[in-house]
């Protein structure tokens, strides 16, 4: 090992206790969104410190002499800037499960989806050039060379003709592969204001680092609503205001539709999160949500979640209907959201279960 | 006969419960907790019009016209689809966790009630202090 990875090692460790100290505030502040590319998150951290020389008291003596100046002045000089460091989502999903206390999520049952995937285990006369395979190649040349007796040990020189070439070709096989969908919804007619979707995008943001820890493969579909449904992607997700009414069911409606058509429930570990104020238009509507939770959409989820985000209006009344309607089903997760510090505990309520 | 009028009939004969006035063939339901020769503590009021109104067109009349309720409210959910509108108080001008709410309901129908927000941010009807000349006015324009 280099000395360089010893230090690296010291660095990614300093770093990663300066997030861990930091996380509650990464958390509410919604910090870090946005900063996600691939499988690296770019983490803004306040300089580190590392030790440094320090003048002394500048004392006249043999070798020295007048060191920096002196005086309450401001510097001329740049402030100090924030240091980015990237870290890997499973590094920081780590993080938010050490510092939330979560359990792993555990795959229910046997929902592998099939993938094919193509490998090169096999030999073809035929191909690209890019994939002759030298040693078959060589290998071909001298078994013809020798059973037309023309191989001299002496003078071991082989030329392959161009019906000893041999190229590499692929085979499909199929392999079981963890997957999971991940349906956002979010009620964004009128009374859904900025804060409550910036509330709601923090915790997407955390969510989905956890769910996607735990599955090779995640497919996040988004959806809003206000009366009527749609889906959309992440962007709009979070930037549409409606100003209509609010039918909770209309995104219950398209998420079955979505689940139906794309995700066999045998194949796919399924993971609806709902966000909303609370407000739903009526009683009727919201009976006709608890009906749907009830015969679909919680029996083929593994866990079906939901967060009501207050406002200044105070909370909605879905949150005490859903409570009402399922007191005791371990699979249909609520958390109340009153404002930003309160972030990383009802991620911790609709995480903390291990669904 | 004016809302003021019935309203002061009604309070007489019954100061408190549910008290029903009329003015021609509008009507307004008023939740009264108690009432005294000026004053009136009320739950909440419903009026009745006689007309249809464009649910869209009415919640910006309220916006604009609806000055004897405290507090300026705004259009939070307008749904003529649904048949319906909500305005609530302006945030910014929210005292003490209280608002007022407003629902549009159907093309005749419009409500109000005052709302306190509890320390758990639950929603509690919340009391509301009005002179009779207030109530009157209210309900005048409620109907519009």
């Amino acid at each position: 090992m280099l000395r360089i990875d010893n230090d690296l090692g010291r660095f990614r460790d300093i770093v990663k206790g300066r997030v861990r100290r930091e996380l509650r505030k990464y958390m509410s502040s919604g910090e870090l969104l946005g900063k996600q590319g691939g499988r690296i998150v770019s983490v803004p951290l306040p300089r580190i410190g590392i030790p440094h020389l320090v003048y002394g008291d500048n004392k006249k003596g043999v070798g020295q002499g007048n060191g920096p100046g002196q005086g309450q002045q401001a510097g001329e000089d740049a402030g100090e800037h924030l240091l980015e460091v990237e870290i890997s989502v499973e590094e920081l999903a780590e993080l938010l499960g050490e510092e939330l206390e979560l359990p792993r999520i555990e795959p229910k049952g046997s929902k592998d989806a099939r993938t094919v995937r193509h490998k090169f285990k096999g030999i073809s006369q035929k191909g690209p050039e890019s994939l002759r395979h030298f040693r078959r190649t060589y290998r071909q040349a001298l078994r013809r060379t020798i059973a037309a007796g023309q191989y001299d040990p002496k003078r071991p020189v082989i030329v392959p003709h161009k019906d000893d070439v041999r190229y590499r070709s692929f085979v499909p096989e199929t392999e079981p592969r963890s997957a999971a969908v991940v349906l956002y919804m979010m009620d964004v007619s009128g009374s859904m204001g900025e804060q409550q979707k910036e509330i709601v995008r923090s915790e997407a943001f955390w969510i989905d680092m956890w769910i996607r820890h735990h599955y090779r493969d995640v497919d996040t579909r988004f959806l809003i609503h206000d009366a009527a449904a749609r889906e959309v992607d992440r962007d709009t997700f979070f930037r549409t205001r409606e100003s209509g009414g609010t039918l909770i069911s209309s995104a219950f409606k398209l998420a079955i539709q979505i689940i139906e058509n794309e995700y066999p429930l045998d194949d796919w570990n399924i993971y609806p999160f709902h966000f909303s104020d609370g407000d739903n238009w009526s009683q009727a509507d919201t009976r006709s949500c608890i009906e749907m939770l009830k015969t679909k959409l919680v029996p083929w989820s593994n866990q079906f979640s939901y967060g009501q985000v207050d406002s200044q209006y105070g909370s909605g009344q879905f949150y005490k209907d859903l409570r009402a309607a399922f007191p005791d089903d371990d699979k249909v997760v609520l958390s109340r959201i009153p404002d930003r510090d309160h972030i990383m505990e009802s991620i911790k309520e609709l995480l903390g279960r291990g669904n | 006969m004016s809302w003021r009028t019935s309203l002061d009939h009604a309070l007489d004969d019954a100061p408190q419960g549910k008290v029903r006035v009329h003015k021609g063939k509008a009507w307004a339901d008023v939740d009264v907790e108690k009432a005294d020769a000026i004053g009136v503590r009320i739950g909440g009021v419903r009026v009745h019009r006689a007309r249809d109104r464009d649910i869209a067109a009415e919640a910006e009349r309220l916006a604009h016209d609806l000055r004897s309720v405290p507090d300026p409210v705004v259009p939070v959910e307008v749904d003529p689809a649904l048949g319906g509108a909500v305005l609530r108080s302006r945030p910014d001008r929210m005292r003490d966790r209280e608002f007022y709410e407003v629902h549009v309901d159907g093309t005749r129908e419009t409500a109000v009630r005052k709302v306190r927000v509890g320390a758990d941010g639950d929603r509690q009807d919340a009391p509301w202090d009005v002179t009779r000349e207030q109530l009157g006015h209210l309900l005048d324009e409620l109907e519009g």
